[in-house]
């Protein structure tokens, strides 16, 4: 039969058309890096799938990266235009991360309407909210970090240069007893894909350090993290200061462990010029070379 | 009210001969069983980003669903001619397009169920958790946003002649509306002068579909939402479709019926 | 088929021997005051006027149908002659409510075609329609019945001799986009034909058919008007007007030419139907 059925079919089967080049689409970025792994030829493959999705790859390994943010306060999360959202590609990476780094929002702000809503305007604002996550809350129930990771490593796999990714999902996965041997392969792909990543070397070395209790491999890693981030800073590559702190502070720790005071004192040395905290650093000094004489 | 129902059978009828619902739930349920069964960290307990997908899949298919059909009725009638035969009946016009909304409607629901049904037991299967009530908010919330897409569409086949431009604008609509709707009046804020004023006109006057998406809230287990809150956009909802229905009627009246 | 219009048995069974047989059957949709005033003219049109918006540019409008007049009595034949384009499908348009006259008016059963209570009793076949495609001929059928409120048990019993009438009762369950192009526009009659209407009003209800599809439309008239119904059908085929047509019209570029029965036309311009018509539209004979 000619005409307008005809015509009605057309449109459904396009969007069927559409749907269905995007299911495949996301299943391909699912299968093809598994794909890749298995052949071992990864960088061939890889620009294979570059190819196809190009620069798109990496908005979307960002997109699915503030997913796992979002999935980590439990859907209650700013969108592009809330007050709070000047700047939402960090936004995410620091909050998230922060946790990570067990220095999160303060307490008193959870289980709160959020803040990042402020004043609703008019009614419509004020209705709406009754069907979206409001209240302020932190998926850190034991196991429940695990909703997070499907994105951290979609965002991983979709762009491997994203060492946050990495980073991220390792904390998680070494928090959680059932997990932490996941950590490791997790990170070593992760360095594979960026060898320079000082980030990965360092959740590496806490790897071993905190979870397998092997202070020889972790102070190795976490001196050959030291070692790339001072590289990165005689290449001018404004390295992130807070995270170099943070190595140097490892580094501390594992030789105060050992009971390697020199070494020590080495490291509280190169950490002064970072520390937010200059005071305190020079007090542990002082305080070395007290017991020293 | 009799000639309504006729109507609407005959829409339920093509639905359930038409490959397209079955088509959208076996690419739905398919790709969500593919997704399921991928390992992430050796963990089969994870279920919030399966639930992600599976509702993202639902809203597109629904929302294909409605669009496709309701776009196609009416023209799909002058086209075969078949609005000749009957409304050479002692139909009147209004009633045939409120038959077809009322149709489509129903077969919405019943889509609806389907979908949600999967979706239950596929979560279900993961986490033992069937939070009834909750789903039960968000499909007729669901239900609800479709009709009001179902009453625009239908106006919209009145307007424009052709399906497919139809169905893309009222893609499109729907689509703005849900991502950029709730904050049309942050953009308002951060204008001047007449553009401010449309925008946020532009607010007040748009149904505001971003209501009825309860998938975060069902993604995060945040319980219940509040009755009171949830039965007023409910109202708002079918006062809106009533709206475009009226619409629609009035686009339909005067219309000569020739080709 | 032969036996079908051959037994007056079935001819019963075609609309349960008219209305004042069966009173049961309308009492359930007829509003009283269809009855109450008897009108003699079952169509009635006064000039008559429906202009298009034009397709041509430069002009802005086209008329199809200019100053038509014309009546129909209850119970007579009525052809409405014309070529193709001459506005007859417009007529019929703007009787069932489709189109709105430009001026004019017209009104069936001396209500205006504007209310929908005026199509109770009539039975429309419109030119060239394709069916519901996902629903087969009983579902169809079911579907008007519904439409016309007609009771279930009465429905299903129309819905048979409605179907045995045009002889699709062997495909009654099948899709009827599987239907042949004779079988479609029988099913289109049957449809027609459901709520057992008064007036019939068919455009061109023989037209893609094959010669003794042909013959059965005929006969199927005929049979309508033996009991008493009104039929108004258009057509452009001379033979079928001729043998079945009580009065007829003959319409040529939105005008009435000529109008009255077969005889008075022909005894009027001293030749056949035929001639008369090719004169009207303006064939020049050698
Ligand atoms: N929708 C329309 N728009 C413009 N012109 C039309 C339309 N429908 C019919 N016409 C014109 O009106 C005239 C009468 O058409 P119609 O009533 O269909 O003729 P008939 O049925 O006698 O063949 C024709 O010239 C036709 O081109
Ligand atoms: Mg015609």
């Amino acid at each position: 039969m000619p005409g307008i059925s005809a015509e009605g079919t057309d449109v459904m089967s396009k969007l069927i058309l559409a749907l269905g080049f995007v299911s495949t689409f996301s299943l391909a970025t699912w299968l093809q890096p598994r794909f890749a792994a298995m052949h071992g030829n990864q960088s061939e493959n890889q620009s294979a799938l570059a190819a196809m999705m190009g620069d798109s790859r990496r908005l979307f390994a960002q997109q699915f990266f503030v997913k796992a943010d979002a999935y980590f306060h439990s859907g209650a999360y700013p969108g592009i235009f809330d007050a709070k959202s000047g700047d939402t590609n960090k936004a995410p990476d620091v909050d998230m991360a922060d946790a990570a780094h067990g220095q999160g929002e303060s307490d008193a702000e959870l289980g709160h309407e959020s803040s990042y809503l402020g004043r609703s305007d008019d009614w419509i604002e004020k209705l709406g909210r009754n069907f979206f996550p409001t209240i302020h809350t932190h998926l850190d129930k034991p196991g429940q970090a695990r909703e997070i990771l499907p994105w951290l490593k979609l965002s991983a796999e979709l762009d491997p240069q994203k060492v946050n990714a990495y980073v991220t999902a390792s904390y998680w996965l070494r928090h959680d007893p059932k997990h932490a041997d996941e950590a490791e392969p997790f990170l070593r792909e992760g360095l594979r894909a960026n060898p320079d990543s000082y980030e990965i070397l360092l959740e590496l070395g806490k790897y071993y350090g905190e979870n397998k209790k092997d202070p020889v491999r972790a102070r190795n890693l976490f001196e050959l993290a030291w070692a790339k981030w001072q590289q990165q800073k005689a290449a001018e590559k404004k390295p992130d200061e807070l995270m170099g702190s943070e190595i140097l502070g490892e580094l501390v720790r594992n030789a105060r462990q050992s009971g390697d005071t020199q070494r020590q004192l080495h490291y509280l040395e190169l950490l002064k010029p970072l520390a937010t905290d200059k005071d305190s650093v020079q007090k542990q000094i002082d305080a070395l070379n007290a017991g020293a004489k | 009210m009799n000639n309504i129902f006729a109507i609407a059978t005959v829409v339920l009828k093509e639905m359930y001969r038409r490959k397209d619902f079955y088509v959208l739930f076996v690419l739905t349920a398919l790709i969500t069983l593919v997704m399921g069964s991928v390992n992430i960290f050796h963990d089969d307990k994870i279920v919030r980003y399966l639930k992600e997908v599976c509702l993202l899949l639902i809203w597109i298919s629904s929302l294909v669903i409605a669009i496709t059909t309701a776009a196609r009725q009416i023209p799909a009638e002058r086209e075969s001619r078949t609005i000749f035969p009957l409304l050479a009946k002692p139909v009147s016009r209004n009633q045939l397009i409120v038959g077809k909304f009322v149709g489509c409607w129903i077969a919405c629901a019943l889509a609806l169920i389907v979908f949600y049904a999967f979706f239950g037991v596929i979560t279900g299967a993961r986490e033992h958790f069937w939070p009834i009530a909750t789903y039960f908010q968000a499909v007729f919330f669901q239900w609800i946003l479709l009709g009001i897409v179902l009453a625009m569409v239908l106006l919209g086949s009145l307007v424009f002649t052709a399906v497919s431009s139809n169905a893309t604008i009222c893609f499109i609509v729907v689509f703005g509306i849900m991502l950029l709707g709730g904050h049309l009046h942050k953009l308002a804020a951060n204008m001047h002068g007449v553009s401010a004023t449309i925008t946020s006109v532009i607010y007040f006057i748009i149904p505001h579909l971003e209501f009825y998406d309860l998938r975060d809230w069902i993604i995060h287990d945040h319980g219940l939402v509040a009755w009171g809150p949830w039965g007023l956009a409910v109202l708002y909802g079918l006062i809106y479709s009533a709206i475009f229905l009226g619409f629609a009627c009035l686009a339909f009246r005067r219309k000569a019926l020739t080709l | 088929m032969a036996e079908f219009f051959s037994t007056p048995k079935n001819v019963v069974h075609v609309g349960h021997g008219g209305r004042a047989k069966s009173p049961h059957f309308h009492f359930h949709f007829s509003p009283i005051y269809l009855y109450s005033c008897p009108v003699k003219a079952v169509v009635e049109i006064k000039d008559l006027r429906v202009e298009y918006p034009s397709r041509e540019l430069g002009q802005r409008t086209k008329v199809a149908v200019n100053g038509l007049s014309l009546q129909v009595a209850a119970g007579e034949v009525f052809g409405f002659l014309g070529p193709n384009g001459a506005g007859k499908t417009t007529t019929m348009n703007v009787l069932l409510g489709f189109v709105n006259p430009t001026s004019g008016s017209a009104s069936i059963f001396g209500v205006d075609v504007q209310q929908p209570i005026a199509r109770q009793r009539i039975g429309y076949l419109p030119e060239l329609t394709y069916y519901y495609k996902f629903l087969n001929a009983e579902e169809l059928l079911r579907f008007y019945a519904k439409i016309f409120n007609i009771p279930e048990r009465e429905r299903e019993i129309r819905i048979d001799e409605v179907l045995k009438l045009v002889e699709l009762d062997h495909a009654r369950k099948r899709l009827i986009k599987t239907y042949s192009k004779g079988m479609q526009q029988r099913a289109g009659l049957a449809q027609a034909l459901i709520n057992d209407p008064d007036l019939l009003i068919l455009d061109e209800p023989t037209s893609g058919l094959d010669p003794l599809g042909r013959m059965k439309v005929r006969e199927i008239i005929q049979r309508l008007k033996e009991r008493g119904k009104t039929v108004f059908f258009s057509s452009h085929e001379l033979g079928e007007v001729e043998t079945v047509c009580d009065r007829v019209a003959i319409l040529c570029q939105g005008e009435l030419k000529t109008e009255g029965t077969v005889a008075e036309i022909t005894a009027k311009h001293q030749m056949n139907l035929e001639r008369v018509f090719l004169k009207i539209v303006g064939y020049q004979e050698e």
